[in-house]
């Protein structure tokens, strides 16, 4: 589904990402960890499509096609979901009628009719009980006061809603309370199937006993310095980075 | 261009009209017409060396030979009803500078409720002739007084409140268009003002329209004001509001301007009496070439006072929008509290606003502050909404009407607000399909 090929990226100018490969297969589950400041949400932006975030060397395939050259709206249309790390404030514009402009985007792309307004309301509120969000969601202004927690369910319920085929979840986790966690976590589960994949982000081994994932990559200064299984995130939450980055040094 | 001066050639179209002006057989009322073109002689049009019209200049107004409305005209049934609110209201309609009787209804009014045109108003187009501008706005508000062709009066006796909004609407004309309102609130009445100026497409050459609105709330009474400027884009319109406030009074303000190709809304605001509140809003749509300009003077001259200025402009291609904002603070107005806010998204490279607050705070126990800020839309939005799929262009649209969103909000509920919200989404919809300067 997702090959990333020696991939080298800046930012204003600095390497960030210096040499990623990597391959998610259909139906897999691939955790990402790593020190602060290794890279992990640049890659998730570069994903993304982020303007700014340049790729200079490598390529990124989904499905067998290049993204390098698609807009991140093409992305999103494609099937790629970035949940963000610190999800962004829209003061002014409700949370339905953003999501339902997503929702309308991604089935034209398809080839579907747009979802009317009462089928919209129906589906969204569905999924909402199955994230126990309160409706009252729908009408605040996109994260616009929401706690961290808040915006974080709200991310997951935007993935639910848009149902991608590789959803990319940036430390979804973390602001999360242990029962919110369990929910998001049911949340991206509930999604799971041969057709999906998904990339997760975390520092923390906890949420992938709830999201149990294939493999596990640590990435260190903009490499994958060790790839393993899930066992490989209890050894990191019991020794820390210091050894697996010495050994790669 | 004319043989004569600017101020010659119009003083010459009053001679030519004044008979036929309301009030012409009333010898006072030609007295203090006849008063008010003279002043308007001595002024001429404001110009750039007035402080107040550094960022706005009216040159282009001399440059064009105006008449005076011809006396008929009307407006088609689809133009009226894309312009007026859907639920029942007191609806007065101007065609060609006159009161359209076919197309307004002006309803029951309970006791004590005086709505008519100035036309027909009697004894009160003298009281609405009388009020005039100060230094800054005299020559305008005086060339209004002397050609004024009709307008509304609205007065409330003490505590009267009226249930259903008055909506005034006017349909711009290739002519010179004077309206004159007066708005009296007794003490404790309430009443909600819809005034919408709407492009009457019966040509595509420029008019103009110069109205003047003078305003007094009572004691604890409550004005809702909405106003719309969405005259023709070739249009000019200029509007001196003059505005005061009793003890314990409210005044709620908005004002969007999207039409006409160079247009001025003058608000002058004086809190008379104690513990009375003002919020004012602006949204300012530009594209095109309009230059559209607010320009405030709030007066706290007695302590106690609330007010609050929120404007928004959003301007593409080379549009030019003004704010400015003046607040006065009297030396006794203590415990003042003033607050005002610009803000501003250029959505194109030539796109420009002159935003400038003027402060003149003469109190020492007040709590006062101004803020500005121009930008182009957020790019994390943009981004954090691209990644949801939706097209740039779309996102830049909703990113708009958020931003347009805390005025729109500032309009009551119901009918009038979905009036004011349809006319702005109708704007946006129509500036991103041209494909805007994203
Ligand atoms: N605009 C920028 N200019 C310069 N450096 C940047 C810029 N954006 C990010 N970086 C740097 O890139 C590096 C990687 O940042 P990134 O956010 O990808 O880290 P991360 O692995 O997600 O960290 P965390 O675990 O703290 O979320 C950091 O050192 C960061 O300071
Ligand atoms: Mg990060």
């Amino acid at each position: 589904m997702l090959e990333i090929k020696n991939l080298h990226a800046t930012v204003d100018g600095k390497d960030i990402l210096r040499g990623i490969d990597l391959t998610i297969k259909a139906g897999e589950i691939h955790a990402i960890m790593g020190p602060n400041g290794s890279g992990k949400s640049t890659l998730s932006y570069v994903l993304a499509g982020r303007d700014g975030y340049n790729v200079t060397q490598g390529d990124i395939l989904f499905n067998g096609q290049s993204l390098l050259n698609l807009e991140p709206e093409e992305r999103a249309r494609e099937g790629i979901f970035l949940a963000f790390q610190y999800p962004v404030e829209i003061p002014g514009v409700a949370n339905a009628t953003f999501l339902r402009s997503a929702v309308n985007a991604v089935r034209k792309h398809r080839g579907l009719a747009d979802m009317d307004a009462m089928t919209f309301l129906k589906t969204a509120k569905a999924k909402m009980k199955q994230l126990q969000m309160d409706e009252k969601f729908l009408q605040r202004a996109v994260n616009q006061g929401f706690s961290g927690g808040e915006k974080k369910r709200n991310e997951v319920f935007q993935m639910a809603m848009l149902e991608p085929a590789l959803a990319i979840l940036d430390e979804t986790d973390s602001g999360l309370d242990i029962d919110a966690l369990k929910i998001v976590a049911e949340g991206v589960n509930a999604l799971r199937s041969p057709e999906r994949s998904a990339m997760v982000i975390t520092h923390y081994q906890r949420l992938l006993d709830y999201i149990v994932p294939d493999v596990v990559h640590v990435l260190s200064k903009g490499r994958i310095i060790k790839t393993g299984g899930k066992e490989l995130a209890l050894e990191l939450e019991a020794k820390g980075y210091a050894d697996i980055v010495a050994d790669a040094a | 261009m004319s043989a004569l001066p600017f101020t010659e050639y119009l003083a010459g179209a009053y001679e030519a009209a004044a008979g036929s002006l309301p009030g012409a057989r009333d010898a006072a009322v030609a007295t203090r017409r006849k008063a008010a073109i003279e002043a308007f002689r001595r002024h001429g049009l404001p110009n750039h060396k007035l402080e107040s019209w550094k960022f706005t200049g009216l040159n282009a107004l001399e440059r064009q030979q105006w008449v005076l409305p011809a006396n008929d005209g009307g407006v088609d049934a689809v133009r009226l009803t894309a312009a007026t609110l859907t639920i029942d209201s007191h609806r007065l309609v101007f065609v060609n500078g006159r009161f359209d009787a076919a197309a307004s209804k002006i309803g029951a009014l309970p006791k004590g409720a005086t709505l008519a045109p100035l036309s027909a108003a009697g004894d009160a187009l003298k009281d609405a002739l009388a009020s005039a501008g100060d230094d800054r706005t005299v020559s305008l508000s005086e060339l209004n007084a002397a050609l004024a062709s009709d307008g509304v009066v609205l007065l409330l006796d003490d505590g009267v409140q009226l249930d259903k909004p008055v909506e005034i609407v006017s349909f711009g004309v290739p002519a010179l268009v004077n309206l004159r309102h007066l708005i009296r609130l007794g003490a404790k009445a309430t009443a909600t003002v819809l005034e919408s100026y709407r492009d009457g497409g019966s040509s595509t050459s420029a008019g103009w329209t110069n109205v003047y609105a003078h305003v007094a709330i009572g004691t604890g009474a409550k004005l809702t004001h909405i106003r719309l400027q969405a005259e023709h884009d070739a249009a000019y319109h200029a509007a001196l509001g003059r505005v005061s406030i009793g003890a314990g009074a409210r005044y709620a303000h908005a004002s969007v301007q999207a039409g006409a190709a160079l247009a001025r809304h003058e608000l002058h605001v004086e809190f008379a009496g104690g513990d009375a509140e003002v919020d004012v809003r602006g949204l300012v749509l530009a594209r095109g070439a309009a230059h559209l300009d607010h320009t405030l003077f709030l007066h706290h001259a007695v302590p106690d006072c609330r007010s609050n200025q929120l404007f928004k402009h959003v301007v593409d291609d080379h549009g030019h929008a003004v704010f400015q904002g003046g607040i006065r603070v009297a030396p006794q107005a203590q415990k003042t509290d003033a607050q005002q806010l610009s803000r501003t998204l250029l959505l194109a490279d030539r796109a420009q606003i002159d935003t400038k607050p003027e402060l003149e705070i003469l109190a020492d126990d007040v709590k006062c502050s101004h803020g500005a800020s121009i930008g182009d839309v957020d790019a994390q939005q943009m981004f954090y909404m691209q990644a949801r799929g939706i097209p740039a262009a779309e996102a830049r649209r909703l990113l708009l009407s958020g931003f347009a969103y805390e005025i729109v909000t500032a309009v009551p509920e119901g009918a009038l607000r979905d009036y004011v919200e349809a006319f702005v989404e109708g704007w946006l919809a129509k500036n991103s399909e041209k494909g805007g300067a994203a």
